[in-house]
């Protein structure tokens, strides 16, 4: 009688002790995984920018040898190109995993660049892309810097032409968001989304994003 | 019976109960709470790091020769670019950047960022500072681009283009990095930072434009180039093949731009470099058409090109030593030969194309007119030899019957030297090897134990032993073709290796000279160190010569583009000359990655 008391007792008291132990298990090793990933994405970005800044030998986002480097790179994010697993993704072609990386050189249309102001760059004075690549699946995320229209890159090689970034409106770069850049010269761009780790009512991170600028 | 100790089972309850919420307070609460503020931690510290890698990076890549302070701010531009505001509630990094100047520029960026805490405050702890350090490299760079827009560029222009803008012109730092250009068909041009007609002043310690490369080939305040970018980007394709003018132009002006920084500074911190791009072997030569006198090796007498029964009034037929007067009645024209079709390719070929590089400014017009570029880089400029030219009996196409043209009996006209003392005989190079799209070798010439030599014209059936594959099975090749092309293969051959020799300066070579209508003209042996005095601290100039070779249009020479850059892959790869780089291309994504290659060698930006 007593112990079985004491047993009820027990479950009980781990019955009402269970949701909130619950909570905080579960909500520790959600955040765990999304900080996983968080890191994974500083990561990739920061990997991904420093080989395109470098323009180290060999290294081109358009060849499919360079974005194999990606793949392994990103880890368990899920990045795939395209599904063939042979033509790269430049432009359009979706890959199929759960990761998307944009690269992107911009510039500053500035006095330098554009002696005639807005008589010759419809884009005077505005952060423009003058390449872009996505490897892996577009419709994880969109760059959040914007994205020109496919029509002006170029399917091959992601350049996007001067005569195309001086004027075609879709070509401007929304940099509003991050702090003042060194106008004048290109820089390099590289952003990474992944998957967070969802639980239900506990944890919600669809998507974990970094950027970063070299 | 009831249990003797009642407390027993509310005991166990309420100890149950206390010793969960003791265990939370004390212990389960706060490790969460530590773990949550080191993933905090963490978390900026890696983006933090990020950043930092992203300013170090970036200050090195973007070193311009301002002051330090100028590298901080650049830094801290990236740093809080790639540091979201308010990270994490962090505050904004806080900055430093140090630059060591040298052959290879260190730029060290530190970065700290305070972070207040969570959980950690309960034990006082209220903030913590994350903190990174970065160091990044390179090398300040002088380069001479030299492009081949010959024919058989046609159609692969824009991919040119865009590799050379892409992957090499925006690796490079405007304001920091010099860049020339030289465009190069059957002549070849300077045309930045300034295209100036000829006559034009060979001496590196010219001052007058163009006067080598320079920082401002993005910038476009010079309304007769336009910036590098539109430069390149008008290059259209047509014509010969003249190589080793090409290099000995870019060799010029970099020394100008050498004996600048020697003038100014007393030292050359910059690796002066020349890129070299072609898709094809050099089949042209730059000669003095109708130069009399004898050269200075003592084996011709009679320089003249043009065979003496050309009925151009300007052939020269004696020994003539005189200097170009400027009057019209000059003997002095200089242009250049070469053959087409070349070895490999169908029909035979023949002495061919004759062309001045020169004005004649009595008559006001050109006479022969620009092979190379006036005043764009494209090809519509180009005019060929009796367009407009006042020299009576100089006119007719350049066909491979051409009045003006060798005979094949007169092949010891072709001058033992090229206009710039780049040797076209002697143990050079001659036997040629080329490899087309696929990596395949397309034929060779063998020639073991005969090259060119001006004194001696050999037959094409004794100068090719055995059973040897010239011209692709299309059919003998004609002796003077063979014979030009081995003198232009060696004119390229020897100014790549004079060059790197920085031949100026050790003063051991026959030196073209070229100054201009009243200046002289000719072949001279170059005596002494005039053409580079006034520089403290002058010394060997180290050149380092990178070649891209694009097979996708019928093959290169392999061979001697390896010797070009001297490679260390290349048969004759010499230890004591700079040792460069030759980075095969045959398709457009190649082309992209072979230009990212030349910029990656020339910088050699590192983290």
């Amino acid at each position: 009688m007593t112990r079985k008391n004491s047993r009820g007792n027990s479950a009980l008291e781990f019955a009402l002790l269970l949701p909130f132990m619950t909570t905080l298990l579960l909500g520790t090793i959600g955040a765990g995984f999304g900080l996983l990933h968080n890191l994974e994405v500083i990561q990739l970005a920061r990997d991904t920018a420093r080989l395109y800044a470098k323009q180290a030998q060999n290294i081109n986002f358009a060849l499919q040898g360079t974005q194999d480097i990606l793949v392994t790179l990103a880890g368990d994010l899920g990045l795939q190109q395209t599904a063939s697993g042979t033509t790269p993704n430049v432009f359009g072609t979706a890959g199929t995993g759960t990761a998307v990386v944009y690269v992107s050189e911009v510039l500053y249309l500035g006095q330098n660049l554009c002696p005639n102001g807005t008589a010759s760059c419809a884009n005077y004075e505005h952060w423009v892309f003058a390449q872009r690549i996505v490897i892996g699946n577009p419709s994880v995320d969109s760059s959040h810097f914007g994205s020109p229209s496919a029509s002006i890159i170029n399917s091959t090689t992601g350049t996007i032409t001067t005569a195309n970034y001086e004027n075609n409106a879709t070509a401007i770069a929304n940099m509003t968001g991050v702090a003042a850049l060194p106008t004048g010269a290109y820089l390099y761009v590289a952003e990474a989304t992944g998957p967070g780790v969802s639980v239900p009512g506990f944890w919600n991170s669809p998507k974990v994003y970094s950027y970063a600028i070299f | 019976m009831r249990p003797s100790n009642p407390r027993s089972g509310s005991g166990q309850r309420g100890i149950a109960v206390v010793w969960m919420t003791l265990m939370l307070c004390t212990f389960l609460l706060p490790m969460v709470g530590l773990a949550i503020d080191l993933t905090v931690l963490y978390s900026v510290q890696s983006k933090l790091s990020a950043a930092v890698d992203g300013g170090a990076l970036g200050a090195g890549r973007l070193l311009t020769t301002a002051s330090s302070s100028s590298i901080t701010t650049i830094a801290t531009q990236f740093v809080n670019a790639n540091f979201p505001t308010g990270y994490w509630g962090s505050q904004a990094p806080v900055v430093t950047a140090t630059y060591t100047n040298g052959l290879t520029q260190t730029v060290q960026v530190s970065a700290t960022a305070v972070v207040p805490l969570l959980f950690m405050r309960i034990l006082g702890f209220n903030s913590a500072t994350v903190g990174s350090t970065g160091t990044a490299t390179r090398r300040a760079s002088r380069i001479e681009l030299v492009i081949d827009r010959s024919g058989s560029m046609t159609g692969v222009e824009s991919d040119l283009q865009s590799a050379a803008i892409n992957n090499l012109l925006n690796a490079l730092n405007p304001g920091y990095d010099e860049v020339g250009l030289v465009i190069f068909d059957f002549s070849a041009a300077v045309v930045y930072p300034q295209y100036t007609v000829r006559p034009y002043n060979f001496s590196p310690t010219d001052s007058s434009t163009p006067a080598g490369p320079d920082v401002n080939f993005m910038t476009s305040n010079n309304p007769a180039t336009g910036t590098m970018v539109n430069l390149i980007n008008s290059i259209q394709a047509g014509g010969n093949t003249g190589t080793a003018e090409a290099l000995s132009l870019a060799y010029i002006e970099l020394q100008k731009a050498h004996v600048k920084d020697l003038l100014a500074n007393g030292t050359d911190i910059r690796t002066n470099a020349i890129v070299l791009f072609t898709d094809g072997g050099a089949n042209q030569i730059a000669v003095n058409l109708n130069q009399g006198g004898a050269d200075p090796t003592g084996t011709v007498t009679n320089l003249s090109v043009i065979k003496s029964s050309s009925s151009c009034s300007f052939q020269s037929t004696g020994t003539f030593t005189g200097t170009f007067t400027g009057t019209g009645t000059a003997d002095q024209m200089r242009g250049s030969i070469g053959s087409w079709p070349p070895v490999g390719q169908t029909g035979n070929g023949d002495l061919f194309q004759l062309a001045s590089l020169d004005t004649f400014t009595s008559t006001g017009s050109y006479w022969g007119a620009y092979f190379a570029t006036h005043p764009y880089p494209n090809s519509s400029d180009d005019q060929q030899i009796g367009q407009t030219t006042p020299l009576t009996g100089c006119a007719g196409t350049p066909t491979p019957s051409n009045v003006n043209m060798l005979s094949s009996t007169q092949i010891s006209r072709i001058p033992p030297q090229d206009l710039y003392g780049n040797s076209t005989n002697g143990g050079g190079y001659w036997t040629s090897s080329f490899i087309d799209q696929t990596g395949t070798q397309q034929f060779t010439v063998y020639a073991t134990g005969y090259n060119y030599d001006p004194t001696q014209v050999v037959t094409t059936a004794s100068k090719v032993p055995g059973s040897v594959n010239i011209g692709n099975g299309n059919g003998p090749v004609s002796t003077q073709e063979y014979e030009l092309q081995i003198a232009a293969w060696n004119a390229l051959d020897n100014a790549a290796m004079n060059i790197r020799g920085d031949a100026y300066y050790t003063g051991t070579y026959y030196q073209g000279v070229d100054t201009g209508p009243s200046g002289s003209i000719g072949y001279v042996p170059y005596t002494g160190t005039a053409l580079r005095t006034g520089a403290a601290g002058d010394a060997p100039m180290k050149i380092e010569i990178l070649v891209i070779g694009y097979t996708g249009n019928g093959g290169v020479d392999d061979t001697l583009l390896r010797r070009v850059a001297n490679d260390p892959s290349s048969n004759v790869f010499d230890t004591n000359q700079q040792e460069g780089i030759y980075v095969p291309a045959n398709n457009t994504s190649e082309m992209a990655t072979a230009f990212a290659a030349v910029a990656s060698e020339l910088l050699r930006l590192a983290q």
